[in-house]
């Protein structure tokens, strides 16, 4: 293997952070291309992970900055792969690095733009619940701390006007004029680590999500309990009394292991997410109640078994086998009151709680197809990208393109970072036997 | 020269008539050796549905015997019995077999009468020749040609795949009431291979078959499918057919080509349009049957027929009705009755339609609908049904959009109304935009939607008049209770047995602790569409 070497790594999240360490630590040049303006992925958005209730942003933000600040990895954030040719040990990769209007190298991350932008659009990271501005990080902990112009928000793009942003910004990093840019890079081979997207049950109605406003996803829950989140770490109903919520149901299972909508697969982090949700929420008020409702317990990890038993011994929480059959508001308290039935007694029974916590299905990104296309990979039936065989478990059908995470099929957070190192371990293997590939490191401005 | 020889019944009161006999007995009255007794307790016992099973199963005659008026034992059950004769008649007419029923008052004094009577009676059949039920080819029942075995079961519905999660338990309206049953359990004793405990199940016939279980089962279990066909591999019987199954009866008789239907169209009145070959064809369903069945609680959803005809003929359209039309079975299917008499049903029906020339076939019924798209390609082949089936509100939705109906201006008050979605026209058809269209189009009205509706509405209680008992009742009182917390005034159907089914519960009498019902004006859909485009003559609304 020689030194300009060089691998593609698509996501940067937490299974591609791991890759991208490993592949730099052995001395191969990475470009990281992200689609969104910061690194972090699905794991910058959880408050605490599981089994060890450790603050995810702590863990992950080294990482994060590790990831950005070494000097054999290249990050392109609010940057999209376009085009893929060649083969293993040598792929020539267009990468669109989106216009931010905003130079990374003159902007400081001082936020003054932002306070000052007057549009405001409902903020992605935090789920919807809350606002960011059409200039943005998109949350604090942003790698890299440049900001960020929404071009479909803008109030310049649409009128001409505006520029509150400009006038406000003292280093004169921000340009409107800004405009994409395509970039060819030569690498020798390809780790896609997508990530996933959260389901959300419109369509179940039973559940009424999108009716009653104080149904939510795991997802939306995770940051109201987050200290940095929309709430400030209080925990507040989405209804308009914002009342604490003392009585907490979580749903598991919606729609997934479901074949009626196309997901009979198991998400395999919900039993444990939503045990460390019913525990933080009692941590946050000792008088909180919870109540999980499930299909079968499916704690199969190392010390995961012990973490449900720890939720029912320490923190009391209500494991209860079954899934409820609907959810009814009452329009008067916007109380939820949740018809299950006891398996002792066989009773149908209500009950009624303050907020109700959906376990709903994580599922490929909704751009898995274009990437597939892209990369000339082939998805399985529910669109996760498909490894040839058991025994070749990081591999895609295209030799020389590698995946790690929850693009491939549900896990968790270490089986994702397993499985950069693994594809790291891949790749160099691919680029010693293909060692054509990968000689060029220079890149070229279209 | 004839050999027939009339079969009768006589139901006879057992404070009147049936002494009656013994008198003509004792005192060695002369009378035909044609009738077979049965001792009642009243004549006011008989219902309907005896009379017409009576039929069914050959009887060329059925005599009804009681008290003289002012005579009852129990002061009222002769005049009882007065009302339920004539609303037998109105169905008999429609079969063309009024002449086969009679109505006699003889007292225990009058043996002599008693032997008069018989005798004018049997005469009476006798020159009316045999019953055609006595030739019948087909009839109801367990069919013993399908699945005699769980496992076949098991495997077409997909029960196997049940994760006992339990949802479907915490979903049933039923479960909700009475906690013995439980669909997942049921599917756990098919599961288990366990035939015996399933016959023994009331549960099995306890199912109203809404379908909201399988609507929302995540492992894709068609419980609808399992129960029809469970019901099918286990003993049939008529035990649990409300009206005495006298639907299901009519069923049995109407599946023999030999019967026709005189009176089928006695409800086409003057100046309505109809026609007896054409594009579109108008099935009618059961209900010209529906309001002499329903005498005893004062349900009157045959309206329907006269406001439907009466829209088409607004829009232009001259709707086929058949004088032959039968029965389409659907209550045999779901009480597992089918036998050989269903798929006759399906045939006759579909030949009838064919003869025609229609291309559309309308249904006010829903029942009726999914019977023609989901059971008779069962019988008769995938291919069977070479024409078009809609649901009415299909149609008149259509008619609006293409701008054939002149609906009049909007009045500034609105009266809000809902819609009941019925099981078979929502979960099973899965047509819940076409009423809601409907509905948006009438001026005047303001729809507002109950808290369960559409895919996840709650049915009207009963299907396939099976099992009303008290789970029914309140399951209805809920659902009404449903729209008046909607509020709305009108609670809109697009049934005829939603239709039925709610008024039914109203009209109920009640005691003095009985809970106030809900105050909602039941309304069928065509009706309500008629009134606003003003076909309905002296309608309020």
């Amino acid at each position: 293997m020689t030194k300009d070497e060089s691998v593609l790594i698509i996501g940067g999240g937490i299974a591609g952070f791991q890759a991208a360490l490993d592949l730099a630590a052995a001395g191969v040049q990475v470009h990281m291309v992200e689609k969104s303006p910061s690194i972090g992925g699905r794991m910058a958005q959880l408050d605490k992970t599981f089994p060890t209730n450790d603050c995810s942003i702590c863990i992950l933000a080294p990482k994060m900055i590790e990831t950005y600040g070494h000097k054999n990895i290249n990050v392109r954030t609010y940057a999209e792969v376009q085009k893929v040719s060649g083969s293993i040990g040598d792929f020539q990769v267009e990468i669109l690095q989106k216009a931010r209007f905003v130079y990374e190298d003159k902007c400081t991350g001082c936020g003054a733009c932002m306070e000052k932008c007057p549009k405001k659009v409902s903020s992605e990271y935090e789920m919807g619940l809350a606002d960011r501005r059409a200039i943005y990080f998109p949350f604090a902990q942003a790698v890299p701390r440049v900001a960020t112009i929404d071009k479909d928000a803008c109030i310049h793009f649409k009128t001409g006007k505006c520029l509150l942003c400009v006038k406000e910004c003292q280093a004169g990093a921000i340009d409107h004029k800004m405009e994409d840019e395509v970039i060819t890079v030569n690498v020798g081979a390809i780790i896609v680590a997508t990530g996933f997207d959260v389901y959300l049950p419109y369509e179940m109605e039973e559940y009424g999500y999108g009716r009653y406003e104080n149904v939510v996803t795991a997802m939306e829950f995770e940051r109201i309990i987050n200290a940095a989140g929309p709430t400030h770490g209080h925990m507040q109903r989405l209804s308009e009394d914002k009342g604490r919520p003392k009585r907490l149901a979580f749903i598991q299972c919606v729609g997934a292991r479901d074949v009626r909508h196309d997901r009979p697969y198991c998400s395999a982090v919900c039993c444990m997410h939503s045990t460390k949700e019913a525990m933080l929420a009692r941590e946050h008020h000792s008088d909180t109640d919870s109540w999980i409702f499930y299909t079968d317990m499916r704690a199969f990890g190392k010390g995961f078994w012990e973490y449900i038993e720890r939720g029912e011994r320490d923190y009391g929480i209500n494991y209860i086998r079954g899934k409820p059959g609907e959810i009814i508001e009452d329009p008067e308290t916007k109380d939820l009151i949740l018809y299950y039935t006891d398996r002792e007694t066989r009773e149908v029974r209500a009950l009624e709680v303050e907020m109700v916590i959906l376990a709903t299905a994580l599922i490929p990104r909704a751009d898995a197809p274009e990437v597939a296309q892209i990369l000339g990979i082939e998805m399985d039936e529910y669109n996760f990208f498909k490894a040839p065989n058991v025994m070749m478990s990081t591999d895609t059908t295209r030799e020389g393109v590698y995946m790690a995470g929850y693009c491939q099929k549900p896990m968790d957070i270490p089986d994702a970072v397993a499985q950069g190192s693994a594809t790291a371990a891949r790749a160099m293997e691919a680029m010693a036997q293909n060692p054509k590939g990968g000689t060029s490191q220079k890149e070229v401005t279209a | 020269m004839t050999t027939f020889e009339p079969e009768i019944v006589a139901l006879c009161c057992n404070w009147c008539s049936y002494a009656g006999a013994d008198l003509a007995g004792v005192s060695r009255i002369q009378y035909p050796p044609n009738v077979r007794i049965l001792r009642v307790m009243c004549s006011g016992r008989v219902e309907v549905g005896h009379i017409i099973r009576a039929l069914e199963m050959g009887a060329d005659g059925v005599l009804v015997t009681g008290c003289h008026p002012g005579d009852c034992h129990y002061i009222s059950g002769n005049e009882q019995a007065e009302k339920a004769i004539a609303a037998t008649k109105e169905i008999l007419t429609v079969l063309g077999m009024e002449d086969r029923l009679s109505l006699e008052w003889i007292s225990a004094a009058e043996g002599q009468r008693f032997g008069q009577v018989m005798t004018d009676f049997v005469e009476r059949i006798r020159a009316l020749g045999p019953n055609p039920m006595k030739e019948a080819k087909v009839s109801r029942g367990n069919p013993g040609d399908v699945p005699g075995r769980l496992e076949d079961l098991v495997d077409r519905t997909g029960v196997m795949y049940c994760l006992e999660c339990g949802k479907c338990e915490a979903t049933c309206p039923i479960t909700r009431m009475e906690i013995a049953y439980s669909p997942m359990l049921i599917v756990e004793e098919a599961l288990r291979d366990l035939p015996e405990e399933l016959e023994a199940d009331k549960g099995l016939w306890n199912c109203i078959t809404c379908g909201l279980c399988s609507h929302r089962c995540p492992s894709g279990v068609d419980f609808l499918e399992f129960v029809r066909q469970a019901r099918e591999v286990e003993t049939s019987s008529c035990d649990r057919c409300a009206h005495g199954g006298v639907f299901h009866a009519l069923a049995g008789i109407m599946a023999n080509e030999a019967v026709s239907q005189p009176g089928r169209l006695d409800w086409v009145e003057d100046g309505m349009e109809v026609a007896e070959k054409g594009e579109l064809l108008y099935f009618t369903g059961c209900l010209p049957y529906f309001e002499p069945v329903l005498w005893d609680v004062d349900v009157h959803p045959a309206g329907a027929l006269g406001s439907t005809v009466r829209v088409m003929n607004h829009a232009g359209i001259v709707p086929v009705v058949m004088a032959d039309e039968r029965c389409c079975g659907h209550d045999l299917v779901w009480s597992g009755q089918s036998g050989t008499a269903f798929a006759e049903l399906a045939r006759l029906n579909v030949e009838a339609i064919k003869a025609t020339g229609a291309r559309r076939v309308v249904f006010t019924c829903p029942e009726g609908l999914r019977t023609f798209a989901k059971d008779y390609p069962r019988v008769l082949g995938e291919d069977a049904i070479d024409f078009e089936l809609l649901h009415i509100t299909q149609l008149f939705a259509e008619l609006i959009e293409e701008g054939r109906l002149e609906l009049p201006e909007g009045t500034d008050e609105a009266v809000p109304l809902t819609i009941q979605d019925p099981c078979r026209l929502g979960r099973h058809m899965g047509i819940v935009d076409a009423p809601r269209k409907v509905l948006d189009s009438l001026p005047g009205y303001e729809l507002r939607e109950m808290e369960h509706h559409g895919l996840n509405a709650h049915c009207c209680g009963t299907s396939s008049w099976l099992n009303c008992g008290t789970f029914s009742k309140r399951i209805q009182v809920e659902r009404m209770t449903q729209a008046e917390d909607a509020g709305a005034d009108l609670l809109v159907t697009a049934c005829p047995k939603c239709f039925s089914h709610f008024n039914c519960t109203l009209n109920e009498p009640g005691s003095d602790d009985t809970p106030p019902k809900p105050a909602v004006e039941i309304v069928d859909i065509s009706v309500l569409l008629s009134k606003t485009l003003g076909l309905e003559g002296g309608g309020d609304r």
